[in-house]
């Protein structure tokens, strides 16, 4: 009862080979079984997470979200579904019919094999490779080039100018979001996820690298394109940005994908800065560890939600100056004077709770001083002060 | 036939087939994407040799950056619609003929050379690549000069894209 | 499992469609991208030769 799924994986493995299959063939269902589920149970989970977003927009923007269909609107998303499912493609004139079909595939595929390296409990991960990190980073870069197919391959001036901003706002956005995954890997002394979750088990990365996690949510969030980071699907400026000319099942796999993509970001953020899933009784019981996982993913997709529902967009300019002038340099400071403490205090020999709160210490002075220095070089705004004017008064007075 | 020998088949006939495409189809921005898929195909041959970092490596610096600069390129210097104008110059019969010589003069002399048919070795699988590569890239006895030379020439680069870019 | 040969002859065959394609292509870009394939086979040899 301990271990769970590995009952349910040596009983399959027994009945597969009672009935005559190979050893190679055995694996190689078991691993393709595993992926399946792996795939069913993140779109399960958009589904949910769905009705969780449009309950919780709701509720922040003080209206009821859907009540409709069902009780408390939980049948929301699988009435949207049919009706995307029952919509027509429509094919603009001069598009690309090979590029224009493909894209939304590549955006979806693009977001799904990043799960093929989390691990999601103690013994179970999809392929434990030495450059983990490195192939989330590679797999983001694959889904850059799903949104710029589809701006250009739409026909359409508005969705090509969508994609070429999105994708102007991606590229730049890369570079703060790999720099503070280094910190992790530097921290673990390795690149394999597990390492990474193996490594925080004292202490979670939160609170020995916060600068670090702090500039990954940022930038994933840029990456995810939520707000406000909106521009990729701005919908008063752009009609819908890259994405116009879909309609049906294609707009709806980006749409999906786009929520797994912010479901994923959560993982990830799990995975390197809380631990996984670490949690008590978590080794001993890895069925637990796959609960933990996923609890901590939802809770900062949460966190995710709640920041798009708060804020407005930003602007391009102003978007790419925060990226270019603020992160880039916050996160390659960052790392550098981790890096350095990190191999110093190893070289002192500290203790583990010193160790942690110097590190602590040292994120809050370089946010501070970060933020103490770009306050300085924008110009301060002097406000004048006007006496109040009565505007709306059928008798104003005389000296108005 | 063993899988791994179907695999490496299947993606060189996936990669040379990708080529062929990059360097015969007029539409720019096909080509551009049968670049990436081409480039993939080489990852895929990376990871068949064992050196898994290289073949991230390439998927992150070939396609993530070197084909959407190519893409972008494409894009913003788009041909007239409707008017693809021919995209072979009129020397192409000597170029396939240039080529084809050097492909089978090549592969003459790669199958006559005994030492070519030595299969590669398995490696431990506890062997640390990534240490290793990282250790041999900083240590004064390994690449240290190159690699710092690389990123010295890598920074006059960008300083120089920004000077050229420059709006005064 | 798999001989050198065949990476070799693989890397000599994506360098002698990249070959073709900077001879005979008119569009700059697309010269570009025939060195960039001819760029990836040389990488595939670099890496196949030591192992082999």
């Amino acid at each position: 009862m301990a271990d769970l799924i590995k009952l349910i994986e040596s009983w399959i493995r027994n009945l597969l080979l009672g009935w005559g299959a190979g050893e190679g063939l055995t694996l190689f269902i078991l691993q393709a079984l595993g992926s399946v589920l792996v795939v069913m149970l993140c779109f399960g989970i958009v589904i949910a997470l769905i009705w969780v977003e449009r309950k919780l927009a709701g509720r922040i923007q003080d209206r009821f979200g859907p009540n409709r269909a069902g009780p408390y609107g939980i049948f929301q998303s699988f009435a949207d579904i049919i009706k995307i499912f029952t919509k027509e493609y429509v094919t603009p004139t001069g598009a690309d019919k090979g590029l224009f079909n493909i894209a939304p595939v590549l955006a979806m595929a693009s977001v799904l094999a990043i799960w093929a390296v989390f691990p999601i409990a103690s013994n179970l991960i999809g392929a434990d490779i030495n450059v983990g990190v490195l192939y989330i980073v590679a797999i983001s870069a694959f889904g850059i080039l799903a949104f710029l197919m589809a701006g250009w391959s739409s026909n359409n001036r508005f969705a090509l100018l969508g994609a070429s901003r999105s994708v102007a706002m991606l590229i730049s956005y890369e570079i703060p979001m790999v720099v503070s995954l280094l910190i992790p890997v530097l921290l673990a002394h390795s690149m394999k996820l597990s390492d990474i979750i193996k490594a925080q088990q004292p202490w979670w990365y939160l609170i020995i690298a916060p600068l670090a996690a702090l500039i990954f949510l940022i930038s994933s969030m840029a990456e995810i394109g939520k707000a406000p980071f909106d521009l990729l699907e701005a919908e008063s400026e752009l009609v819908a940005g890259y994405h116009t000319e879909y309609s049906g099942m294609k707009f709806g796999m980006f749409y999906v994908a786009e929520f797994l993509h912010q479901f994923t970001v959560g993982a990830l953020i799990t995975i390197f800065f809380l631990g996984g899933w670490s949690g008590p009784m978590a080794e001993n019981w890895p069925v637990l560890g796959v609960v933990y996982f996923y609890g901590k993913a939802f809770l900062v997709y949460l966190v995710i939600s709640w920041i798009r529902l708060s804020l407005p967009r930003i602007r391009i300019d102003e978007m790419l100056n925060l990226n270019w002038k603020f992160l880039i340099p916050v996160s390659f400071i960052n790392l550098v004077v981790v890096a350095v403490v990190d191999r110093v205090m190893l070289d002192l020999n500290m203790t583990r709770w010193m160790y942690v709160g110097v590190m602590l210490v040292l994120n809050i002075v370089i946010l501070l001083a970060a933020l103490y220095i770009s306050g300085k070089s924008q110009p301060s705004i002097e406000l004048e002060e006007f006496p109040p004017r009565p505007v709306a008064v059928s008798n104003p007075p005389e000296n108005s | 036939m063993s899988l791994v020998s179907l695999l490496f088949l299947f993606t060189a006939v996936l990669t040379c087939g990708a080529s062929i495409m990059v360097v015969t189809t007029k539409n720019m921005v096909q080509a551009a994407l049968w670049l990436v898929l081409a480039l993939f195909g080489g990852a895929v041959i990376f990871v068949l040799l064992q050196a898994p970092y290289i073949a991230v490596i390439q998927v992150v610096v070939y396609i993530g950056a070197i084909a959407v600069l190519v893409i972008f390129a494409v894009m913003l210097t788009r041909q007239t619609e409707g008017e693809l104008l021919p995209g072979k110059t009129n020397q192409w019969p000597i170029a396939a003929l240039l080529s084809a010589a050097l492909f089978v003069g090549m592969a003459y002399f790669y199958l006559s050379s005994p030492r070519t048919a030595l299969m590669a070795p398995v490696l431990d699988p506890k062997f640390d690549l990534i240490r290793e590569l990282g250790q041999q890239l900083v240590s004064p006895n390994g690449y240290v000069l190159p690699f710092e030379l690389a990123s010295i020439l890598l920074l006059a680069a960008l300083i120089g894209s920004i000077v050229v870019a420059w709006r005064k | 499992m798999i001989p050198l040969s065949w990476y070799l002859i693989l890397a000599a065959g994506i360098f002698s469609i990249g070959l073709y394609g900077v001879l005979a292509r008119k569009n700059i870009i697309a010269i570009l991208m025939s060195i960039e394939l001819m760029l990836t086979a040389i990488n595939i040899n670099l890496i196949a030769l030591p192992s082999g």
